[in-house]
């Protein structure tokens, strides 16, 4: 390797990350407000970014600045999100994404009763949509956060979960109804304001 | 339409998912069925207070603590990356052993000048680098152990 190979690498990865750190800056807020979403809580919010943070410049020469960084720190921060709870082993592995059977909801309330975040439920007592959410399974949550509070079409949730349309449909259904659920039973006065209120 | 099919469609309509003519099918059975409506409406009630939630703020001096990660994350992946180079070159000598063989096996295309060797080992170094590992996949970037001794 020539040394002018060498210097010029050495001067485009400074580049690099100058300009990393200026998008960062520019994203940074947001990033923070969506990962609070998903975890419920600042430490866990702050830990997630953090890890989707590094992940991001690990592998900032792949970003296309055609997207905007927003988006793409997002997707990486739901995918940080998945291995977070997988391997905390919050995230059972059976059929998530199966249609409902006509019999009934019984499968889903099994599902937010065994798997709700436990720490996160407890630490967001002030917001009932908040503990609602930590409720809801991760998969799911997430679906309808990125539909219901980033304002994501159907197209880029599928892009930014790596899944299909079809799958991010049923997730935000499914995740709706779970919270839904959850809020009825615990919060009834709150949800009779929140149709009101329409 | 039934309720089970409206139901259904109920989140995809009110996100502006649903095609045409089945959006106008489940307004249709919305204006007949009360129990329904009372859904569609605790749907829409639901979706209107997530989108109105105010954003979490970020806590104090969480930006310096970003900035600091990714300086520190720079530290720790520069000793590494010195070796590269050599796994780089084993790598694109393979590759054109590889394309060699093929071409053999190939005689219309055997004529043709090969493609020139990189002219920057940076980019092998940062492919190799991307090959051992990927930022959607599980768990943080690690690198085999003994990666750097080889
Ligand atoms: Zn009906």
């Amino acid at each position: 390797m020539s040394f002018a190979v060498a210097r010029d690498g050495n001067v485009a990865r400074t580049l690099d990350r100058e300009h990393f750190e200026r998008l960062l800056k520019e994203s940074y807020r947001q990033a923070y407000a969506l990962a609070y979403r998903l975890t419920g809580n600042q430490s866990d919010a702050e830990d997630l970014l953090q890890d989707a943070t590094i992940r991001a410049y690990r592998f900032f020469h792949q970003y296309d600045p055609e997207l905007p960084f927003g988006k793409w720190l997002a997707k990486i921060l739901c995918n940080a999100n998945v291995d977070r709870i997988r391997r905390r082993g919050r995230l059972r592995t059976t059929s998530l994404d199966q249609p409902t059977q006509p019999g009934g909801p019984v499968l889903e309330i099994a599902d937010w009763e065994a798997l709700p975040d436990r720490a996160m439920v407890q630490e967001s007592v002030s917001d009932p949509l908040q503990e609602g959410l930590a409720a809801v399974r991760p998969e799911f949550r997430t679906a309808v956060v990125l539909a219901d509070i980033e304002g994501m079409e159907y197209e880029e949730i599928a892009q930014t979960m790596g899944t299909s349309v079809g799958t991010v449909r049923s997730r935000i259904h499914r995740g709706r109804k779970q919270l839904r659920r959850y809020l009825l039973e615990k919060f009834p006065d709150f949800v009779a304001r929140m149709v009101d209120e329409l | 339409m039934n309720c089970r099919n409206a139901q259904a469609k109920l989140s995809a309509l009110l996100d502006g998912e649903l095609p045409g003519r089945e959006a106008l099918l489940v307004r249709e059975h919305l204006g007949r069925c009360a129990r329904c409506g009372e859904e569609w409406r605790a749907l829409r009630g639901l979706k209107l207070a997530l989108g109105q939630l105010p954003d979490a703020v970020p806590p104090e001096g969480l930006e310096e603590r970003l900035l600091a990660a990714v300086r520190r994350e720079r530290e720790v992946t520069r000793p590494i990356r010195l070796w590269l180079p050599v796994a780089a070159a084993a790598a694109a000598a393979c590759a054109t052993l590889v394309l060699l063989n093929l071409r053999a096996d190939e005689p219309a295309v055997a004529s043709r000048p090969l493609p020139p060797v990189p002219a920057s080992f940076e980019v092998d170094r940062d492919q190799a680098y991307v090959a051992a590992s990927d930022p959607f996949g599980p768990g943080p970037v690690v690198l085999a152990a003994g990666y750097g001794r080889r």
